[in-house]
């Protein structure tokens, strides 16, 4: 949303200078230049009032996208990066901060299902920290089928509820496709319990060893998305009430933003 | 009217294993804050209405000519009941609700909807002397 609201920027600035251009126009002769810039020159000098008329309205335009929509967008996605940080920094206060980049916090955003041939599924909206802000995971979701969800997120959002998992086997260190049977099968049984397919788990730029999901829904109660925490501790996510209540509570907050 | 809050320790089991350690709990959105209860005497209606995080639109199902149960657009969570009262008789109008709430459980597939309509049961049920006390007021 940024890159859009900059790149709106940058078209308002070019019909800026086009206006003024086009403005100036009418003090240059044509004469004095050959084909085809006379003929442009003679056009344009023809359709003056049309064009600063289009040029100034497309700037309002690209203003008014920018401030109302755009930049109400960007604002949003800020307070729930804010709300994300805030919460990764209370919920892991007790880990120390050479670990913290070991516990995550991430929300993710539902998509709608645009063609046939398309899947609906999560996408990282916002995530704590700065590292893997771009990542391109992406989770399948269904709400008429629960073997098609993926991972605990996927659960989440089947259920409508809040779903953990503690205790994921460790990923081995080498490529499931090359490691040797017993490696494969703790791929394998990672990518069971975890609720992934086996490829989409190699994929996965961290290997999280607990995970916590629960579903954000809109002030009218649709679903919107979901709320995870994962660590790479196999017992990072707290059983503790108030922890929980600072997931519950985020939730509720970004209810209000979404 | 009466408003009373609701406690969601005293109400909520624990979490729910779903098998090889995954554990399932009810979203915090289907756990209400506090219950409303207000007697129509021109309608002969009691109103119990449930409030929640969000504001949910609700959608009437009808279960018998005594209970109206307001069910969620999107979630299904019990929002409230509208009960018809023929009597003043707080035990019978909660057995009448307790009833009619039992029943749709046994019909429902969604983990959210059943484990709330098992909590407002049990909200009923343990706080139905403070959400009636309007009939006697």
């Amino acid at each position: 949303m940024q890159k859009l609201n900059k790149a709106l920027q940058f078209a308002e600035w070019g019909f800026a200078c086009f206006l003024t251009l086009i403005t100036g126009l009418r003090f240059v002769d044509p004469k004095g230049y050959q084909d085809p810039i006379k003929a442009n020159l003679v056009f344009l000098q023809s359709k003056l009032f049309l064009a600063v008329l289009v040029c100034a309205l497309a700037i309002l335009l690209l203003k008014c996208l920018n401030e109302f929509i755009v930049s109400k967008y960007t604002v949003r996605a800020e307070t729930v990066k804010f709300v994300v940080d805030s919460l990764h920094k209370k919920y892991f206060e007790n880990v120390p901060e050479e670990h913290k980049y070991e516990h995550r916090v991430t929300v993710f955003k539902a998509r709608k299902k645009w063609f046939p041939f398309t899947d609906c599924h999560l996408r990282i909206y916002s995530r704590s920290g700065t590292t893997y802000q771009k990542s391109k995971t992406r989770l399948i979701i269904d709400d008429d089928h629960l073997e098609l969800n993926e991972g605990i997120a996927g659960w989440a959002w089947f259920i409508n509820a809040t779903a953990t998992k503690m205790d994921l086997p460790a990923w081995p260190n080498t490529d499931s496709s090359n490691s040797i049977s017993g490696e494969k099968a703790l791929c394998e049984q990672y990518a069971k319990e975890g609720r992934i397919p086996l490829s989409k788990a190699s994929s996965l730029n961290v290997k999280s060893r607990s995970v916590t999901a629960t579903v954000v829904r809109t002030s009218k109660g649709k679903k919107w998305g979901v709320l995870v925490l994962d660590s790479r501790d196999p017992k990072g996510i707290s059983e503790l009430q108030e922890k929980k209540a600072l997931v519950e509570l985020s939730a509720d907050l970004m209810t209000r933003m979404v | 009217m009466t408003l009373v809050k609701i406690k969601a320790e005293e109400f909520t089991g624990p979490k729910e294993d779903a098998g090889k350690g995954l554990s399932i709990e009810l979203s915090p959105y289907d756990i209400p804050r506090d219950v409303k209860g207000l007697y129509e005497k021109e309608s002969g209606i009691f109103h119990i209405d449930f409030q929640y995080p969000d504001n949910e639109e609700f959608v009437p199902k009808r279960w018998n000519d005594k209970v109206t149960i307001k069910s969620g657009k999107y979630s299904g969570k019990i929002l409230g009941f509208e009960v018809k009262v023929d009597k003043y008789d707080i035990t019978k109008l909660a057995l009448t609700i307790i009833s009619a709430v039992d029943k749709q459980i046994e019909s429902l597939q969604k983990f959210n909807e059943k484990e709330n309509y098992k909590l407002i049961r049990s909200v009923v049920d343990k706080q139905r002397e403070p959400i009636f006390a309007d009939l006697h007021a």
